[in-house]
């Protein structure tokens, strides 16, 4: 005991005598005896090294934080100021002035981005009918330059180095040097290849909700523009349709991106992604052997001398894009899509303004039917309806199985994807599935106004267990559920052993399961499986398996994300509340 | 950390933007890094550092033009860095806790600064306050009691205790390993520190 208060005291004075404060020396004798408080003057110099040299400033922010402080000013409002001499306003520079002009047209132009900005994006979509760009990938300090081409609503040709791809109406391919493939009869709109008008107009990474990415006006590159800061995950599209093919170095979903967009056009000007620094994100990189620091520029993509189009293209579809066949040698895999002169399966009486039927054609499915496929464009957005009068299998038909909530539409029942992008429709002789570039809005009117009423699915489908989480007050209210706010389009399913909530929401996606009467600890499976402290309990976290478990009110409760770190899901975690509260 | 020259000051109070601009330009980098270190988010300490630079813009008529430039700008700073956090303490908390069992499993060839930000984020607030305005920005004891307006025995003591808990943390490899299933520790509590204080 004396000795801790030995050792403390000379710690003490140690501590202020390297802050430069007048202390009596402490005793020589006890520090060279003492492997702690020798250890502890050591580690003060070490500790003040890194504290001072450590904190790495982000690329360009000194520059752009003095920008938007300068154009900001004279919108600040000084409590008092003296008149301006007559010769300060010259003093103060053009570049001032004219970053002082961009962000007031931007604020007036853009008020309210961050809540806006993916209906802006959208709305962007259906006016942007072509865009062409120089752009440059830089990773592990290698500059890769190429030529992007894209026509509304889905052609696009991005060559780059030695990679190339090319999707023009029923054909897609790609190559490169580790090959060449390609897919014929490809449906309108399929998503087996890049979505061109998510690479375009990153509608997906935009998408702004609670926990979602941020968004603000910035000065970059001494312009304005409009930064999204999200994640590898939220950005997926982008990066898939900007760094095609193998042989990129991996990214880590939670790594943050930056995405700095014209504030005119909202096309991406640069993305730029740096490593985040949770260490299961260091875990990976050691893994697999990336030597990068927390916040490091690990990918750079930049996008110059834009061109944007906005002729109205009418009824007749875009004009062709030079198309060049694939590759000799490529492999080749045909996705069955075959072109009818009219529809036919069902039909919207709806559609937006300005869309017109764009293509028409079937799709084969396995025993069945052939699919019946609809599109429609107003040159730029497009919208499918998809229609099978033999569905066979016992769960909605077009959804691979995703997570939805129930929706009335008119008299009838609809299903929406948790993610919003689609709209699942049950009837006997025929199931159906409306998706689109346009709002969940959108797709639900235009799902309201096909021809026949849809109504609920058979009981012995698991959809019949999609609830919403209002009905959890009744249903299940000793579950937790996200807190308001997050949770009007989750996707609840409630069974007999089993809650499950699904959030998806740009950035956050995340599954909520409880066992209902299941108190027995199963901990992740996943190799790294450690202890942590969650809802003032102890649970635990997998990051190879993203799952994150513990025991509360004597339920068994899990969350599961693919995107979403144990911080994330800590955050998550804590802001769960009762259902019956 | 530097003065600027009082005239500089003295002409941006009266409203002259170019050398309010050169007094951003001045103070851009060590603000960046006392914000990132303060919030632990470069992209927070960026956005923080513009509401910091306004803040000063507006209130720049209150500058005492006999006190130190620099302590009166960091402590908008800091100011605007905590009422960024207060306004929801309860996460505040609940990351530090999140942060606390962070230590325990950085790979062994982390680098130092990685291991340290995240025992940096597990220090309470004062504790961590103290301990980057002594460190990052250069100060003494009084000119860091000035900036975050506590006596300077408080900022002593808050220092020597950051100090101690971040070489505990750096050293935890050292000690016996814990129970595999054992919860990390808690934080050391506010309360906890502020009964060691001087004052």
């Amino acid at each position: 005991m004396a000795s801790d208060r030995r050792c403390e005291h000379t710690q003490r004075q140690l501590s202020a005598a390297f802050d430069g404060e007048p202390t009596g020396a402490p005793a020589r004798e006890h520090l060279d005896s003492c492997p702690r408080c020798s250890a502890f003057r050591l580690e003060l110099g070490r500790l003040r090294a890194v504290l001072r040299e450590d904190a790495a400033v982000p690329s360009g922010a000194l520059e752009r934080t003095t920008a938007a402080v300068m154009a900001a000013i004279p919108d600040a409002s000084p409590i008092r100021h003296a008149p301006r001499p007559a010769g300060t306003a010259k003093r103060v520079g053009a570049v001032v002035i004219a970053l002082a002009a961009t962000a007031a047209a931007l604020t007036a132009s853009t008020a309210g981005a961050g809540a806006d900005l993916a209906d802006r994006l959208a709305a962007a979509q259906r006016r942007l009918t072509s865009f062409a760009a120089e752009v440059t990938v830089v990773e592990h300090g290698i500059a890769h330059t190429g030529r992007l081409e894209y026509h509304a609503p889905e052609r696009f040709d991005l060559q780059l180095g030695d990679r190339r791809v090319v999707i023009a109406d029923a054909t897609a391919w790609y190559s490169g040097p580790d090959g060449a493939s390609a897919t014929v009869g490809r449906a309108p709109a399929s998503r087996s290849w890049v979505a061109p008008a998510e690479v375009v107009l990153p509608v997906s990474a935009a998408v702004v909700r609670a926990g979602g990415p941020r968004v603000r006006h910035v000065v970059h590159d001494g312009e304005a523009a409009i930064a999204v800061t999200t994640t590898v995950a939220g950005a997926g599209p982008i990066l898939n349709g900007l760094r095609p093919g193998p042989g990129w170095r991996p990214l880590h979903p939670t790594d943050r991106v930056e995405l700095f967009l014209d504030p005119t056009w909202l096309t991406p000007l640069e993305v730029d992604v740096q490593a985040a620094g949770s260490v299961d994100r260091l875990r990976w990189a050691k893994r697999l052997g990336l030597p990068e620091h927390a916040g490091a520029r690990i990918t750079r993509i930049v996008l110059s001398g834009a061109r944007h189009g906005t002729t109205p293209l009418g009824t007749a579809g875009p004009p062709p894009l030079p198309a060049p066949p694939p590759p000799a040698g490529a492999a080749v895999v045909d996705e069955g899509f075959r072109a009818t002169d009219a529809a036919t399966g069902l039909t919207p009486r709806w559609l937006p303004a300005g869309f017109t039927p764009y293509r028409f054609g079937t799709l084969p499915s396995q025993g069945g039917t052939p699919i019946a496929v609809a599109t429609y464009t107003d040159g730029a957005a497009w919208i499918s309806v998809r229609t099978i009068h033999t569905w066979r299998a016992t769960r909605l038909f077009g959804i691979d199985g995703a997570p939805v909530r129930p929706l009335r539409l008119g008299s009838g029942v609809g299903y929406v994807t948790d993610d919003g992008n689609a709209v699942a429709l049950h009837a006997p002789g025929w199931d159906s599935v409306v998706t689109g570039s346009v709002g969940t809005a959108e797709l639900v009117a235009v799902a309201e106004s096909l021809a026949e009423q849809p109504e609920a699915v058979p009981a012995s489908w698991p959809e019949a267990a999609a609830s919403t989480i209002g009905s959890l007050r009744q249903a299940d209210p000793t579950a937790l559920v996200p807190r308001a706010g997050r949770t009007s389009d989750a996707a609840v399913t409630t069974g007999a052993a089993i809650t499950e909530i699904a959030v998806s929401r740009g950035t956050t996606t995340f599954t909520l399961s409880q066992a209902r009467g299941d108190t027995t600890p199963r901990w992740p499976t996943g190799n790294e499986t450690r202890p942590v402290t969650v809802r003032a309990t102890t649970g635990s976290w997998s990051p190879d398996t993203g799952e994150l478990v513990w025991t509360e009110g004597a339920r068994l409760r899990r969350l599961q994300s693919d995107t979403l770190g144990l911080s994330d899901l800590l955050r998550v975690a804590a802001d769960l509340r009762p259902a019956a509260s | 950390m530097h003065e600027p020259d009082p005239l500089t000051v003295r002409r941006a109070a009266d409203g002259d933007a170019a050398a309010f601009e050169s007094l951003v330009r001045a103070y851009a980098a060590p603000m960046q890094r006392y914000l990132h270190h303060l919030v632990g988010d470069a992209h927070a300490a960026e956005e923080l550092a513009q509401e910091a630079y306004l803040r000063a813009y507006r209130r720049l008529h209150t500058f005492r033009h006999d006190a130190r430039f620099s302590t009166w700008l960091f402590r908008i700073a800091r100011n605007a860095a905590f009422d960024a956090r207060r306004g929801d303490q309860r996460r505040a908390r609940r990351e530090q806790r999140a942060a606390a069992a962070a230590p325990a499993f950085v790979p062994d060839q982390a680098p130092l600064g990685v291991e340290l930000n995240a025992a940096l984020a597990a220090l309470s607030r004062p504790l961590r306050d103290a301990m980057v305005t002594v460190e990052v920005l250069g100060y003494g004891y009084r000119d860091a009691a000035e900036v975050l307006g506590v006596p300077e025995g408080t900022v002593k003591s808050r220092v020597f205790t950051a100090r101690r808990q971040l070489v505990a943390w750096l050293h935890a490899d050292d000690a016996p390993a814990s129970a595999p299933n054992e919860p990390a520790s808690p934080p050391v509590h506010d309360v906890a520190v502020a009964a060691h204080e001087e004052r």
